[in-house]
C-alpha cells in the first residue's frame, strides 16, 4: 500500500497546489457567487464576490510568476505553470476583469440574470487557464470546453434577439465541430504514441501516417477555434451577434488561449516541413480578415474581420519558429502580441458596447460620424485603441506586430513578413475611415448624440488606454519577469 | 480466472430476481381496477397516437437535463469509493475523503440553486 502514498505524494505536492491554486480560487469563487445569488441577504454582495474572486485569482497567478522556482510540470506532468502560462494567465484576468466592467449597464431586459452571467464570466478564464497550462491533450479538451460552454451561453445571452440566438448557435454547432476534430485526432495521436501526454507524443515523434493525421486533426481543431482560414466563416456573425462585451472577451481572450497553447504547448510538436502550409494559411487568413473588413459599413463586424486579420498575422510566429528561430524568442512575440491585443480589442469593443445604448444605433460606421464633437473622450479613446490595432508607434499593437515580424526575419523569411507588413498597410485603411468618419465629417441629420456614461466602463477604457500606451512605450514592463 | 466475474453474475442474478419479482407481487397483491387510460401504451406522457408535431412543456427537459447532470457526477462516487479504501490504507484517506467531500459540496451547491431559481417545480 505504501505504493499509493508514493504515487499520491509524487502527485499532490506544493508545486502543483502553487500552480493549480488560481483556477482552483476561480472555482470557489464561483461556487461563492451563486450561494450569494440564492441566498437573499448576500445578494447585494454579488459584484464583490466576482470582483473578489479575480483578485485573489491574480495574486495567486502572481505567486507562480514571482516563484523563485517555477512549478514546471506538475499533476503527473499534464499542466505545465511557468512565467510564460502564468503572464497569459494574468491576462486572462485581467481581460475577464475588463470585458465584465464594460458588461455592467450594458443589458437591459436580461438584467434578472446578472448571477449568471457573472458566473459563466468566471468560469471562462478558468478555462483559459487551464487551456495554456494543459501539457495533455485531455487536459486541453477539458479548459477548451470549461471556456467554450460559457461562451456559447454568453453569445446567446441576448435571449430576445434573433441575432444573439443566431449568434449562440451558429457558435455552438460550430464549436461542438471543432471539437469532435479535436478529439478525433487525440485520439488518433492516442492509437499512434500510446499517450495524450504532449511529451510523450513528442518523443514519439510523427513518422506513422496515424500520428500525422492526428496531428492535423488536432491542429485543425485548434484553428477552428482561432479562426485560421479555412476555418474563419463563422467569426464575422457570431462576433456581430453577441452581446458586444462577450465580443470583447471572445475576440482577445479566447484568442489569447489558444494561441498561448498553440505557441506554448502545441507548436514544438509540429513537423518543420508544415511551415510553408502553415504561412499560406496565416497569410490567407490575413488577406480575407483585411479585405473583409474593408467593405464593411457596421464597425462591430469590421472589427470582427480586423480580428480574424490579427489571427493570421499573429500565426505567422509558428512558420517562423518552426523555420528555425529561437524559441523563446517566439513565445514572447506571441505573448506580447496577445496582450497588447488584450487591451486594444478590449477596448475598442468595449467603447462599441458603451455607445450601444440602444440596439445597434452606434455600431454603424454612419452614427459614428461627428462623434468627437459630441464625445472628444471616448472618440480620443477609439482613435489609440484603432491606431493601435492598426499598428501604428507608441502603441501596444505597433511593438506586436514588430516581434512577431522580427521572429519572421530571424528565420529567414523576409519575404513573408513584407508580405504581412503590406497587408498592415491595407488594415489601416478601414481603421483610418473610423477616425475619419468621427473627427472630419459631420453628424446625420436627427441622428441622437449619444448620452450613455457608465463608471464602470469609464474605468475599463481607462485601463485599457494605460495598457495600450504602455506595452507601446515601456514593453519591459510585460518581458521583464520572463527574461530578455 | 472466470471466478473474478463471481460478482458481475450475482449481480445479473440479483437484477433479474428484483424485475421478476416485482412483476410476480404485484400480480398477487396488487388492486386491479381495468380502466381506458390504464389500457394505453405507456409512452413518456405523450399520446401514441396522432400527430408527432405536439408541444411539450420544456419543463419535461430542464427535469431530464438535470437529472442526467446529476446522475453522471454522482457516478464518479464509485469509482472513487473503489479507489479510496487503498488510499485509506496507505494513511492519506483522510485527504482523499475531504476531496470527495468537496466534490459532493460542489453538487450540493448546484442542486441548492437549481431548488432555488425552481428548477425543480413542476407546476408552474
Amino acid at each position: 500500500m505504501s505504493d499509493l502514498k508514493t504515487l499520491f505524494d509524487s502527485i499532490f505536492t506544493a508545486s502543483a497546489s502553487l500552480a493549480t491554486a488560481p483556477i482552483l480560487a476561480l472555482g470557489v469563487g464561483l461556487l461563492l457567487l451563486l450561494l450569494c445569488d440564492i441566498v437573499t441577504p448576500l445578494r447585494p454582495a454579488r459584484g464583490l464576490a466576482f470582483v473578489g474572486t479575480l483578485v485573489v485569482a491574480a495574486i495567486l497567478q502572481a505567486r507562480v510568476l514571482f516563484a523563485n522556482s517555477a512549478p514546471g510540470l506538475v499533476l503527473d506532468g499534464t499542466f505545465l505553470a511557468d512565467p510564460t502560462t502564468a503572464l497569459f494567465g494574468l491576462s486572462f484576468l485581467v481581460g475577464s476583469l475588463l470585458a465584465w466592467l464594460y458588461a455592467s449597464g450594458y443589458y437591459d431586459e436580461e438584467r434578472v440574470l446578472a448571477t449568471e452571467h457573472d458566473v459563466l464570466f468566471l468560469a471562462a478564464p478558468a478555462g483559459m487557464i487551464l487551456m495554456v497550462g494543459a501539457a495533455d491533450l485531455l487536459v486541453f479538451f477539458v479548459g477548451l470546453e470549461l471556456l467554450s460552454l460559457p461562451l456559447y451561453a454568453l453569445a446567446a445571452f441576448r435571449r430576445s434577439r434573433a441575432d444573439s440566438v443566431e449568434a449562440g448557435l451558429k457558435y455552438f454547432l460550430l464549436g461542438a465541430f471543432s471539437s469532435a476534430m479535436f478529439l478525433f485526432g487525440s485520439a488518433l495521436l492516442y492509437t499512434a504514441a500510446g499517450s495524450l501526454s504532449l511529451s510523450a507524443i513528442a518523443e514519439h515523434g510523427l513518422a506513422s501516417r496515424t500520428a500525422l493525421a492526428g496531428i492535423a486533426l488536432v491542429t485543425s481543431g485548434v484553428f477552428f477555434k482561432a479562426s485560421i482560414f479555412p476555418f474563419h466563416m463563422w467569426v464575422p456573425d457570431v462576433y456581430q451577434g453577441s452581446p458586444t462585451p462577450v465580443t470583447a472577451l471572445m475576440a482577445t481572450g479566447t484568442k489569447a488561449a489558444i494561441f498561448g497553447f498553440l505557441v506554448v504547448q502545441l507548436m514544438p510538436l509540429l513537423p518543420p516541413s508544415a511551415a510553408p502550409m502553415i504561412a499560406v494559411l496565416a497569410i490567407v487568413t490575413m488577406f480575407l480578415g483585411n479585405f473583409g473588413a474593408l467593405v464593411q459599413s457596421n464597425v462591430k463586424r469590421m472589427l470582427a474581420y480586423s480580428g480574424v486579420a490579427h489571427a493570421g498575422t499573429l500565426l505567422l510566429v509558428v512558420p517562423g519558429f518552426l523555420a528555425g528561430a529561437d524559441p523563446a524568442a517566439a513565445s514572447r512575440a506571441a505573448l506580447f502580441y496577445l496582450v497588447a491585443y488584450l487591451f486594444t480589442g478590449t477596448g475598442a469593443f468595449g467603447l462599441l458596447a458603451l455607445l450601444e445604448a440602444d440596439g445597434e444605433r452606434f455600431t454603424s460606421l454612419d452614427s459614428l460620424k461627428g462623434l468627437a464633437k459630441r464625445r472628444p473622450a471616448i472618440a480620443a479613446a477609439m482613435t489609440l485603441f484603432l491606431l493601435s490595432l492598426g499598428g501604428i508607434p507608441a502603441t501596444g499593437g505597433f511593438l506586436g506586430k514588430w516581434f512577431v515580424f522580427s521572429v519572421l526575419v530571424e528565420a529567414g523569411w523576409t519575404g513573408t513578413a513584407i508580405l504581412g507588413v503590406l497587408f498592415s498597410v491595407v488594415a489601416l485603411g478601414y481603421y483610418l475611415r473610423v477616425i475619419v468618419a468621427m473627427y472630419m465629417e459631420e453628424a446625420l441629420e436627427g441622428e441622437a448624440a449619444p448620452t450613455t456614461n457608465r463608471t464602470g466602463a469609464t474605468a475599463a477604457t481607462a485601463v485599457c488606454v494605460v495598457g495600450v500606451l504602455a506595452t507601446g512605450l515601456l514593453p519591459a514592463l510585460l518581458l521583464g519577469p520572463l527574461g530578455s | 480466472m472466470l471466478t473474478s466475474y463471481g460478482p458481475i453474475l450475482v449481480l445479473i442474478a440479483v437484477v433479474l430476481a428484483f424485475a421478476v419479482g416485482n412483476i410476480i407481487i404485484s400480480e398477487l397483491f396488487g388492486k386491479k381496477t381495468i380502466s381506458i387510460a390504464k389500457g394505453d401504451p405507456y409512452e413518456c406522457g405523450s399520446r401514441p397516437v396522432g400527430g408527432a408535431r405536439l408541444r411539450l412543456s420544456i419543463h419535461f427537459y430542464l427535469v431530464a437535463v438535470l437529472f442526467i447532470l446529476f446522475d453522471v457526477e454522482s457516478l464518479l462516487l464509485i469509482p472513487w469509493a473503489v479507489a479510496a479504501r487503498g488510499f485509506a490504507g496507505a494513511g492519506v484517506g483522510g485527504v482523499v475523503f475531504a476531496e470527495v467531500l468537496g466534490f459532493v459540496a460542489v453538487l450540493g451547491v448546484g442542486l441548492a440553486y437549481v431548488w432555488r431559481k425552481g428548477g425543480l417545480r413542476w407546476d408552474r
